[in-house]
């Protein structure tokens, strides 16, 4: 009766229980406490815990990872059956490697776990950009439209992804996981996640988490470097009122941007051509559906499959390692970096422009992460002028941060793929 | 297809100093360089739109000034311009018609409602991703 029980013991998960799981599990407590304890980036970091959690149980059905010979993880392989279908073009219905010719198969069966399947919307780099559409539609472009120099702010909050880059090469990771941990600067989580997919798919759960960690200490790391920045006056600057931007500019200003950056750096199409997509939902005013299922449904759905997707990455046997540790290090860097530079660059378009300055406060709002960037410059200036209200000039810098990002990300793409 | 140089592709895998350095300058430089070419397109097609506004507003007020409903003034507090009571009775000539008589203008205190709702809708509209 005894043996019977054991054996059955046997099948269960407890006996490929290991101390680096139970580790884990403890990092998944750490994650869900800062989502759920404290509020920290919950709509990410929950699917991408729980993620982690159901990863490293030993569980079946869920998804497949198989060692690959360069030593690292393969996650979401599916196994497909089928038989060759005579024909003219499949004579002997043998694939010679290196030859061009078609062969036709009759599939009988797919086989594999949940997420084998759902972890495709990632590894086909489709989640990211759907994710951007719903972006597009909840974002308003007016602030950056009415104050169009603040694109500078964006553009110069990058300079953390290549001062990052340089310090990921020297620590001695590749070119291309160099340049998707230097991405994590950006703080933008789809086009993280899009870009090392792409680049350095091995690397890809400790970037999100990285990224969507920081993200939500935003109000924790920009502070202390802008007020190491800026003087007591620069904080006080009130800027001029935003002009009323009409929806015929907005239109032309999602179109205009589509245009120039697909131009510009084709490997960011995906990403920005659905992040206008959905913002020229938005202001058209004449798809309302459309823009209310970006906004919620569509947006909702995929952040759910996005977050466990990233989550279910994290097995101990890949995560548990020194790289975690030192992008751990170097996401912090690049966060640094961008908020600084941001700063930096206000301060250095007030001296070419004083006549209508910028309070630089909002220059740190260059890093994406909208709109908490956006909210932190603002309570910032609060602190030192009650009555100064930065949020809709800080607004500008935000979503350029967003498109800066994205350009950064396709220049990655272009040159390192 | 490929929009930058074929010699940015080559970066190694693991590239000297002088190598990162090209390739972070060269990245920043795309990058400002199309942030740049958005901000010079849409501050030419804003002073297009902003150029256009002040034209439409000009005629709208040299429309409204002959207009009978202004030839009669309402009476108005001493504090406010006549200035002010022509723009008003403008407006109101412009989108009510010309039937509309201006009966009393009342200065209201602004105590900055206005702006706390402008806050209260940008807070509401956007979500934490």
């Amino acid at each position: 009766m005894f043996s019977g029980l054991i054996d059955y013991l046997h099948t269960t998960g407890f006996s490929a229980i290991t101390w680096q799981m139970l580790l884990m599990w403890g990092i998944v407590g750490v994650l869900l406490w800062l989502a759920v304890g404290k509020g920290f980036e919950p709509l990410l970091l929950v699917p991408i815990a729980f993620g982690a959690l159901v990863a490293n149980l030993p569980t079946r059905g869920v998804i497949t990872s198989e060692l690959r010979p360069d030593g690292v993880y393969e996650n979401a392989t599916f196994r497909v059956e089928g038989v060759a279908i005579p024909g003219p073009d499949n004579a002997d219905a043998a694939i010679v490697p290196g030859t061009a010719e078609t062969h036709h198969f009759k599939v009988n069966r797919v086989e594999g776990g949940l997420y084998d399947f759902i972890s495709q919307g990632v590894k086909l780099e489709l989640f990211p950009p759907l994710i951007f559409l719903g972006v597009g539609a909840l974002t308003d472009f007016g602030p950056l439209i009415a104050m169009p120099r603040t694109l500078m702010l964006g553009a110069a909050a990058q300079a953390g992804l290549f001062i990052t880059f340089m310090g990921s090469v020297l620590l001695g990771f590749t070119s291309r996981q160099a340049a998707s941990i230097g991405i994590i600067g950006g703080a933008d989580g789809p086009t993280a996640i899009f870009l090392s997919n792409k680049l350095a798919p091995e690397l890809l759960g400790a970037i999100a988490v990285a990224a969507y960690s920081y993200m939500s200490l935003v109000p924790l790391i920009q502070p202390p470097i802008m007020r190491l920045l800026t003087t007591d006056k620069e904080r006080r600057i009130r800027m001029k009122s935003l002009r009323k931007v009409s929806r015929l500019e907005k239109l032309i200003f999602a179109v205009m941007v589509t245009i120039i950056c697909v131009l510009l750096v084709p490997d960011a199409s995906a990403l920005v051509a659905m992040l206008m997509l959905g913002n020229f939902l938005r202001e058209c005013k004449v798809t309302d559906r459309l823009v209310h299922a970006a906004q919620n449904e569509i947006i909702n759905v995929l952040t759910i499959f996005l977050g466990t997707s990233v989550g279910i990455t994290m097995r101990a046997d890949s995560f548990l390692s020194p790289a975690t540790l030192k992008i751990i290090v170097l996401g912090v860097l690049a966060f640094c970096v961008s908020t600084a530079s941001g700063v930096l660059v206000a301060k250095l378009m007030n001296l070419v422009s004083p006549k209508n300055p910028i309070n630089p406060l909002i220059g740190s709002a260059g890093v994406s992460a909208v709109p908490m960037a956006a909210r932190v410059s603002h309570t910032e200036g609060q602190r030192y002028d009650r009555h100064n209200n930065l949020l809709m000039h800080a607004m500008g810098p935000n979503v350029a941060g967003v498109i800066g990002t994205a350009v950064a990300a396709g220049y990655f793409i272009s040159t390192l793929s | 297809m490929h929009a930058l140089p074929l010699t940015l592709a080559t970066l190694p895998e693991y590239p000297s100093i002088n190598e990162v350095m090209r390739f972070q300058v060269s990245g920043l430089m795309v990058v400002f360089l199309a942030l740049g070419s958005i901000w010079l397109l849409v501050d030419i097609v804003g002073r297009c739109f902003v150029a256009s506004a002040a034209r439409q507003a000009a005629r709208a007020k040299s429309a409204a000034a002959p207009s009978p409903s202004l030839a009669s003034p309402a009476p108005t507090p001493d504090e406010l311009s006549p200035a002010v009571v022509a723009a008003i009775a403008a407006a109101v000539h412009v989108t009510l018609g010309p039937r509309t008589r201006v009966a009393f203008v009342k200065p209201v205190r602004i105590d900055g409602d206005w702006a706390r709702e402008g806050r209260r809708q940008i807070f509401a509209s956007h979500r934490v991703r």
